[in-house]
């Protein structure tokens, strides 16, 4: 039996994943930071490592001396605009905030937290969609990405698997994670019924 | 750098309300910035992973090594277990500067002799 410890899809194998897209390089990335003072966001749909492009960010941002404070909203976050306030609120002004999943946030939030937020040394947050703030940075998932990720997580059943997760991943429009989700329930669904 | 964890009790067979002590050592390059020692359980699998700190000791940053004895309660609740969906796992981990150094102890907590293994459902 493949149990959730033994699965190559389970979610702590999942999060341990790099950031890693076509023509990235963090150089270029944290330049572009730089450049517009910390200020903008990082863009793009569900699944394409806006979270895990952050997460990697907030550490290489706090090597370089910076202070740096990560607060992550999404639609399980109960009450998301009281949480965002008390993060912004909460945040030294001499910190890079990171505000991650913005689109949570309704019009009037949003402005009360873009105008405290002036205070602070950056501010940048992730969205679905842009407008919020000047776009520094789109995410975008592809097959050649997707390939290799799992080559990284199951590199001895690759090409084996490789079919199917190309399937999934016109099913779930480019979703990684929900690609990886699915991989996870096949990978359960194959093992035999335990004794 | 050299990071150690020594429990006084097999690793694999506590029981929910035991106490347990043992030793952490740690000899690192520099003298950390953050240092603790924690008794937490967490689960791994299908969605998200959830982390329960049950107790956390902050650890003396002024010296680059040291080396401590510790004891920890384990709580009566969760028990560990095994399964296809999900896994529930104990463990005591020794962190430095926000987990850039980290030693973990894997713990099985269950009131059976064996850990809980869940059976596939169809």
């Amino acid at each position: 039996m493949v149990t959730a410890d033994t699965n190559p899809f389970r979610v702590s194998r999942i999060e341990s994943l790099a950031y890693r897209a076509p023509g990235f390089t963090w150089e270029a990335f944290l330049n572009t930071l730089a450049t517009h003072q910390y200020r903008g966001a990082i863009v793009g749909p569900h699944g394409t490592g806006k979270t895990t492009l952050m997460l990697e960010t907030q550490e290489r941002l706090a090597a370089t001396g910076l202070a740096v404070t990560y607060g992550f909203l999404n639609e399980e976050t109960p009450r998301p605009g009281r949480v965002a306030r008390r993060i912004v609120r909460d945040t030294p002004k001499d910190t890079v905030l990171i505000l991650d999943g913005a689109e949570q946030l309704d019009a009037l939030t949003w402005r009360w937290v873009c105008w405290t937020a002036r205070r602070l040394r950056g501010f940048i947050v992730t969205t679905h969609t842009p407008g919020r703030l000047p776009t520094l940075y789109r995410t975008q998932s592809c097959q050649a990405t997707l390939r290799e990720l799992l080559g990284e997580l199951n590199p001895e059943d690759l090409e084996s698997r490789w079919p199917r997760a190309r399937e999934h991943f016109n099913q779930n429009k480019g979703n990684i994670r929900d690609v990886f989700f699915d991989l996870y329930d096949d990978c359960t669904q194959t093992s035999g019924k335990a004794d | 750098m050299n990071i150690s964890l020594q429990l006084n009790q097999d690793p694999t067979g506590l029981v929910p309300g035991q106490v347990i002590d043992g030793v952490a050592e740690w000899d690192l390059e520099d003298a950390p910035k953050r240092a603790a020692l924690r008794l937490f359980w967490y689960t791994d699998g299908r969605g998200t992973q959830d982390v329960g700190v049950v107790e956390e000791l902050a650890l003396p940053t002024t010296h680059r090594n040291g080396k401590g004895t510790f004891r920890f309660t384990i709580p009566t609740l969760p028990y560990s277990f095994q399964g296809q969906l999900i896994t529930l796992k104990w463990a005591i981990e020794l962190v430095f500067n926000k987990g850039k150094q980290v030693e973990r102890l894997d713990l099985i907590v269950s009131p059976w002799v064996e850990q809980v293994k869940l059976q596939k459902v169809d």
